[in-house]
């Protein structure tokens, strides 16, 4: 077969970014924004569309267009009225179901989507909501234009590994299936869940001995922060936690910080520029504030913000440097309905799972997303996460008087982390074996699509 | 998107990106692989313990067919001489292994119209046989009444082959084409009958190449193809006649052999988009059939005793509130 | 890892104190009933660096008579800073920060003050509030001062922007 010397595709559609790339590459060939501009119906179209249908006079044209409009919402429940509708009902027009010409093709994704949506003709949507697709006409096109445009690949001659949230639901994985095997004729197929892959991407750490599938994952991205338990490869849905807080929350208090003290930029864009380039997690902010009295060079570094060459603008980072990450660990500076520090939220996602589990979760806990890259981000969660710990096994040997072969908490760092679910697709898709876990269109064609209900876990190397 | 673009944007957008690093001072560590249609793959890496010099190698399944199309060592030629007169590419001393092609690509001198060019590189490897049967052409046309015997075959993919057919008037270009899906077969005949009548029917495309298509073999490869193969029933021809008008400059050389090199990922993307819009339409019937099954659905409380009917709470609108 | 505490160790048996505030030895040149302090580290020194830290909560669970002062300092810190410009120079600083501490104010645990249910002090002691009235006017001098000094350390010129920005952080949503 030809497709087994081409390399698999591995796609990780996420809520704000889409990366795409190759298995093998360490990282992904191609980030984007999950975002799709498509053709709006323009007003002056559409009435000159039905002028032709209805007659030239603009009184006839809006009756005919109100007159089909009646006649859908009507009391006929019949479906053969439908048929009717094709003839250029105003209704329709909104749909793609209503378009005769290549209207379907006329879109753009990634960035390219958010430059077309500026101008008047395109409509911007994002088909991923929460991490599930909600609009599957517009997922459909995306993959269309990723596949084609952007990976130049026939998809007839490669496997593909998509990821998914977890607590996904099957039907949804169902869909997927039916768009990848029946509109692209994909070779093979293996879906996995987002969470799972995070902790293939830490194998790459040096701390990692063992490559189990067993730990807790901190995922964060741009929207929301998720603590997703998984032993043996299975996520422990009962015991996912989220937590309101991720990199737009940091920059929006980064953002704060800069008006309160009055700086020349205070834009959202400044704000994420200083975000990624300049915050660190310190062990201790009073420690820190007088660090920073005494030495002035670490309040003395700026952005010098050049628009366009013409003007330059010179803002002062100071201590948001590193109070804007302390927000993941004292949400209160920042938030007034969410009060509870990530650290304490990790306890409990790992005291909610079964017990036999728990020192696993404890032992391995992986970090993955844009907002866990600051540095010192996994050392403090440690830290704190540790007293914790160490604090309940007192507590219980004290009440039990019993001694504990005691609880190894470990945070896992590592270099792939931005990307880590997507690089841990990419690791576990260029091995020999996996294009043996692929359910492949032949399987499909035989079973159906529930087929994609189970895939086999890969086994630990 | 409705034509395919003949340069793999990847390897535009790595080399851009390459540029950029190289110049601000912290080059990248690159060892990536990118692929394009009909199992192309191209592999992007630094020389060793140089970051200013990357190679970009290429492996093609049509590779050894169109090396065999002209004399040996003329496909090397052929893109030796095209890459000659890009500052900063030259072809590397050695081929990586793995791969058909190697090109050295020296970052300090890399211009952006060099990088288009690079990611060209498949159409190039892909326009050689067309380029034979090109100067064959001027040679043929100029003695009237002969002959040629020459057929070039590219074997694109692994049951696909594309000939090309020079002649003293005219150079024919014939896909046979193949489908591995049974319902991408019904929408293959479909859009191959289009191709067919589009020109018959629209009077503004009448220079285009007419297009033939057929379930035989046409006539300038069927000595060819009886004489190596038995037939297969489901197999597609589709025959493209190029006159003089569309190879005269070498511009329109270009876009002639993109398009018709591109001819087949065109055909399946298409069949695919074809297959998407329908998918999107199926949405939208199954949507309002449901809309029509939700209003025709009894209200059970209608049936129900008084007192069971005080226990179910309406919000304003009408809703029943479910626990 | 909540807000910050005072590490003063107090104990009611020993220290001074009027109502449940601790009345604790101060570095100062101002006159005032505040015993010297026997290190060179004194509750100003502990508001003055916690004052950042702590502006960015907002709440606070009081743990030792030390902490009531730490929260009066905080809240002090706030009101001078309030009172300051980005233009004002070190001297005009001094007089209007002079004037803030020796202003009428509210003393904690009399009607009016933002946090009387932390606060309680013998009302109808005359010598207790007395007492307590002097102390806190020596204590605001003293941190006032000392407050300028960081404030200023850089330029005499124009304030710390890096500490006038915390002008609109209000410690536990409160104000004097």
């Amino acid at each position: 077969m030809s497709y087994m010397n081409n390399p698999a595709v591995v796609m990780d559609n996420g809520t704000g970014l889409t990366k795409l790339g190759f298995a093998g590459n360490d990282s992904p060939s191609w980030v984007f924004p999950t975002a799709i501009a498509t053709a709006q119906p323009s007003n002056a179209k559409q009435t000159s569309s039905n002028a032709v249908s209805a007659g030239a006079s603009s009184v006839a044209n809006t009756g005919q267009s109100s007159g089909s409009g009646r006649q859908y919402f009507g009391n006929s429940t019949s479906a053969t009225a439908f048929n009717s509708l094709s003839s250029g009902s105003a209704l329709m027009s909104n749909n793609l179901a209503g378009k005769r010409g290549t209207e379907d093709l006329d879109f753009y994704i990634g960035n390219e989507a958010l430059i077309a949506a500026q101008g008047p003709s395109y409509g911007l949507s994002y088909p991923i909501r929460h991490g599930q697709v909600e609009n599957w006409d517009h997922m459909e096109r995306f993959w269309e234009n990723s596949i084609f445009k952007y990976l130049r690949t026939e998809p007839e001659d490669h496997c593909f590994l998509l990821t998914e949230p977890p607590l996904n639901p099957p039907e949804n994985r169902e869909q997927v299936a039916e768009i990848f095997f029946e509109s692209f004729n994909c070779a093979g197929l293996y879906i996995a869940v987002q969470a799972v892959l995070a902790l293939a991407a830490s194998w790459t750490s040096s701390k990692v001995i063992d490559r189990s599938l067993t730990g807790t994952v901190i995922d964060s991205g741009d929207g929301v922060t998720h603590v997703i338990p998984v032993a043996e490869g299975y996520v422990i849905g009962s015991a996912i936690k989220n937590i309101p807080i991720a990199g737009r929350d940091i920059t929006l208090f980064i953002q704060q910080l800069l008006r309160e003290r009055g700086e020349e930029d205070t834009s959202l864009r400044t704000a994420e520029r200083i975000k990624q380039e300049y915050c660190y997690v310190c062990p201790d902010i009073v420690k820190e504030f007088n660090k920073f009295d005494r030495d002035s060079e670490k309040f003395a570094q700026f952005v010098v913000e050049s628009q366009e060459k013409t003007r330059r603008k010179v803002v002062d980072v100071g201590c948001e440097r590193f109070m804007a990450p302390e927000i993941f660990f004292n949400p209160e500076i920042a938030s007034s309905d969410f009060l509870t520090p990530l650290p304490t939220i990790v306890d409990h996602t790992i005291q909610a799972c079964p017990i036999d589990v728990r020192k696993g979760l404890y032992n391995n806990i992986v970090l993955s997303g844009g907002s866990t890259m600051f540095k010192d981000f996994g050392r403090r969660l440690q830290r704190d996460l540790k007293s914790i710990v160490n604090n309940r096994i007192v507590q219980s040997e004290y009440l039990s008087g019993t001694k504990s072969t005691g609880v190894d908490v470990q945070v896992i760092s590592h270099r792939k982390q931005r990307n880590a679910v997507w690089f841990g697709g990419s690791l576990l898709a260029q091995t020999a074996e996996f294009k043996s876990y692929c359910h492949t269109k032949k399987d499909y064609e035989e079973i159906g699509p529930e087929i994609v209900r189970n895939f086999s876990l890969f086994n630990m190397v | 998107m409705l034509q395919l673009q003949p340069q793999n944007l990847l390897v535009q957008k790595t080399f851009g990106e390459a540029v950029e690093a190289f110049r601000d001072g912290n080059p990248l560590t690159l060892d990536r692989i990118v692929s394009d249609f009909d199992s192309t793959t191209l592999h992007i890496s630094n020389a060793e313990g140089n970051k200013g010099l990357l190679y970009l190698s290429i492996r093609t399944r049509a590779w050894s067919s169109v090396q065999r199309c002209g004399s040996s060592g003329g496909l090397e030629e052929f893109l030796e001489a095209k890459y000659k007169t890009q500052p900063g590419v030259s072809v590397a001393s050695t081929v990586e292994s793995g791969y058909d092609y190697t090109l050295e690509v020296d970052l300090n001198v890399l211009q952006p119209e060099s990088v288009v060019q690079l990611s060209l590189i498949k159409t190039l490897v892909l326009s050689y046989p067309f380029q034979l049967a090109f100067d064959e052409f001027a040679q043929l046309s100029n003695t009237p009444d002969s002959q040629s015997q020459t057929l070039h075959t590219v074997q694109y993919r692994d049951d696909e082959n594309l000939f090309i057919k020079p002649a003293n008037d005219r150079i024919t270009a014939i896909f046979e084409t193949a489908f591995q899906d049974e319902t991408d077969k019904v929408f293959g005949k479909v859009f191959l009958q289009e191709f067919v009548d589009a020109r018959k029917r629209n009077r503004a495309i009448q220079s285009a190449p007419q297009v033939l298509f057929s379930h035989e073999p046409p006539l300038e490869i069927q000595a060819h193809l009886q004489a190596n193969r038995t037939l297969d029933s489901s197999r597609r021809f589709v025959t493209f006649v190029l006159f003089p008008r569309h190879f005269q400059t070498p511009e329109l050389q270009f876009s002639t052999i993109s398009q018709l090199t591109l001819f087949r990922n065109y055909f399946h993307y298409h069949i695919k988009c074809s297959k998407a819009y329908m998918h999107s339409r199926m949405r939208f019937r199954v949507d309002s059939f449901i809309k029509v099954l939700n209003r025709a659905k009894l209200d059970d409380e209608d049936d129900e005793d008084e007192e069971q009917v005080s226990h179910t709470r309406r919000t304003i609108t009408g809703r029943k509130v479910v626990y | 890892m909540p807000a910050y505490h005072s590490t003063f160790p107090v104990d009611p048996q020993t220290d001074r104190m009027v109502g449940n505030i601790v009345l604790l030895p101060l570095n100062t040149k101002f006159r005032g009933p505040a015993y010297p302090a026997n290190s060179d580290y004194d509750i100003i020194d502990e508001c003055l660096d916690l004052f950042r830290a702590n502006s960015f909560f907002k709440n606070f669970e009081i743990k030792s008579p030390a902490d009531r002062l730490l929260i009066y300092g905080i809240l002090f810190i706030n009101e001078c800073l309030s009172h300051l410009r980005s233009t004002t120079n070190y001297n005009e600083a001094v007089k209007i920060s002079t004037n803030v501490a020796l202003d009428n104010f509210v003393l904690p645990g009399s009607s009016g003050f933002p946090l009387n249910t932390v606060y309680t002090v013998p009302l109808e002691d005359h010598n207790a509030m007395e007492l307590l009235r002097t102390y806190i006017q020596q204590f605001r001098q003293e941190l006032a001062m000392r407050l300028l000094d960081r404030l200023y350390r850089d330029s005499k010129e124009r304030p710390s922007k890096f500490w006038l920005a915390f002008t609109r952080r209000k410690f536990m949503n409160k104000s004097l």
